[in-house]
């Protein structure tokens, strides 16, 4: 017993396997709502001095990327011209509705319904090296009215939500993690025959797609139709494009429509993102 | 090299460690399309690297409490799980110093180091994950999707890198 406790590097490596284990457990309990003030600090100055470096890349990529806009220009002035017809028809359409539908939200009295949310513009500051869990780190925080479950919107699409929060800046957990308890998102398809429900609650890095599964099996979903978000999850308001449909097919038991996205979002070299904050209260 | 010459300027070796720990996070957000594809997923590993390189020349710095706060600072900035880079890191310090005093300086020495490291860091981080159930992926595929490639992404790195790094170290030396 004496010997044992002479041995020093013994109780060294015993502390120290106990710390490891408390601190994974702290730290997975504990990481979602509120975040320990001395890793605020140490998360906010490691953003600002990595603001640094990712202020004049982003000015480097935004020039690299105008030069290929401008070689581009002549076919892309040609499919434009092609489409600008349809354009003019639809504003038309969509001003129409839009007046019909305000109208309609004042007979009914509706203050904020699903589908309305401010945005909060970001820049992204860095990446997890690792790319197991798939996070960016952003420079937007609580001061900005960030918050925690918040979805995030880069490119044309939704590309994940808030997972921790800080004073100037926020971590976003990506869709493309493949864990999927961690990033669920309720989803609709857009068809022609009405909405259809389900899940989005995966991603195939080989294919680089998300797939949705819960789907009523009876759903007629076309190849191309639309995926939105549906608003019903309680966190992210109605109507964020997800994606569009690539494959339809049961699922390994054959109770369930499952559908393959082609996601929207820019997942990859995202250099801005949208936080979406929903105006309408959570349903929980 | 000289271990009996003095040694100045060593806040040098955390302000050094603090950049590469944050050029890391940089580079694979600039190069997301490049590093990550359906074939492989790269990882740089420059804080790693700097670990290895500092704990190698200077073993009578404090590199064990350098490893556990940059580590833990690791952990809370890019992941939010506290402690699973910085014990890596700290074990690579160990065994880096343990090694040093065996062993002859030379470039390629340093080099083997490194991916030794490299493929200690991954492969534990790996096997807390998995133990997580944070990856489904099986040993195997890790292997040839991410431990291979990020090994050669980190040859280069280390060919770049090496040198600028080599001259603060003989300047501090002197």
């Amino acid at each position: 017993m004496n010997q044992f406790f002479n041995n020093k590097k013994l109780i060294i490596l015993l502390i120290s396997v106990i710390t490891f284990i408390s601190l994974i457990a702290y730290s997975l309990t504990n990481n979602r709502e509120d975040t320990s003030a001395p890793q605020q600090v140490g998360n906010d100055v490691t953003g600002s001095i990595a603001r640094i470096f990712s202020k004049p890349a982003e000015v480097v990529a935004n020039f690299v990327d105008s030069v290929d806009n401008l070689m581009n220009t002549y076919e892309e002035n040609q499919s434009l011209k092609s489409k600008i017809d349809t354009v003019y028809e639809l504003q038309v359409k969509v001003y129409n509705l839009e007046q019909e539908n305000a109208r309609m939200q004042e007979e009914l009295e509706l203050k904020n319904t699903l589908s309305e949310y401010e945005q909060i513009n970001a820049s992204v500051v860095s990446r997890n090296p690792d790319s197991w869990l798939n996070q960016i780190v952003i420079d937007k925080g609580s001061q900005d009215g960030v918050a925690v479950d918040m979805s995030v919107m880069a490119g044309n699409g939704l590309i994940g939500r808030v997972s921790e929060v800080n004073a100037i800046s926020a971590k976003v957990l990506l869709l493309t993690t493949s864990n999927d308890r961690t990033n669920r998102v309720s989803a609709e398809i857009q068809t022609e025959s009405g909405p259809v429900h389900g899940i989005v609650n995966g991603y195939d890095e080989e294919t680089k797609m998300l797939s949705m599964s819960q789907i009523a099996p009876d759903a007629v979903i076309n190849p191309g139709d639309s995926v939105i978000t549906s608003g019903l999850g309680g966190v992210s308001p109605s109507a964020l494009l997800i994606g569009t449909v690539k494959e339809v097919s049961m699922d390994s038991y054959g109770l369930f429509k499952q559908v393959t996205i082609e996601p929207a979002g820019e997942v990859y070299n995202t250099r801005f993102v949208t936080v979406i904050k929903r105006l309408s209260g959570s349903g929980e | 090299m000289v271990q009996n010459r003095s040694l100045h300027h060593t806040y040098f070796i955390p302000v050094m460690l603090y950049l590469l720990l944050i050029l890391d996070g940089f580079l694979i957000n600039a190069f997301s399309g490049q590093f990550v594809s359906e074939a492989y997923i790269l990882v740089p590993h420059l804080a790693l690297f700097g670990f290895v390189l500092f704990s190698y020349y200077f073993p009578k710095q404090p590199m064990q409490l350098y490893a556990v706060v940059f580590g833990l600072l690791f952990d809370s900035y890019y992941t939010g799980i506290l402690g699973i880079y910085a014990v890596a890191f700290a074990v690579v310090v160990y065994f880096v110093k343990k090694m040093q005093k065996y062993l002859t300086e030379n470039v390629f020495v340093l080099a083997l180091l490194f991916i030794v490291a490299i493929v200690m860091v991954d492969s534990f981080v790996f096997g807390f994950y998995s133990l997580m159930e944070i990856t489904q992926l099986d040993f195997s595929a890790f292997a040839s999707e991410r431990l291979g490639p990020t090994v050669v992404l980190n040859i280069v790195l280390f060919i770049v890198i090496y040198y600028p790094l080599f001259k603060l170290v003989s300047w501090m030396y002197d």
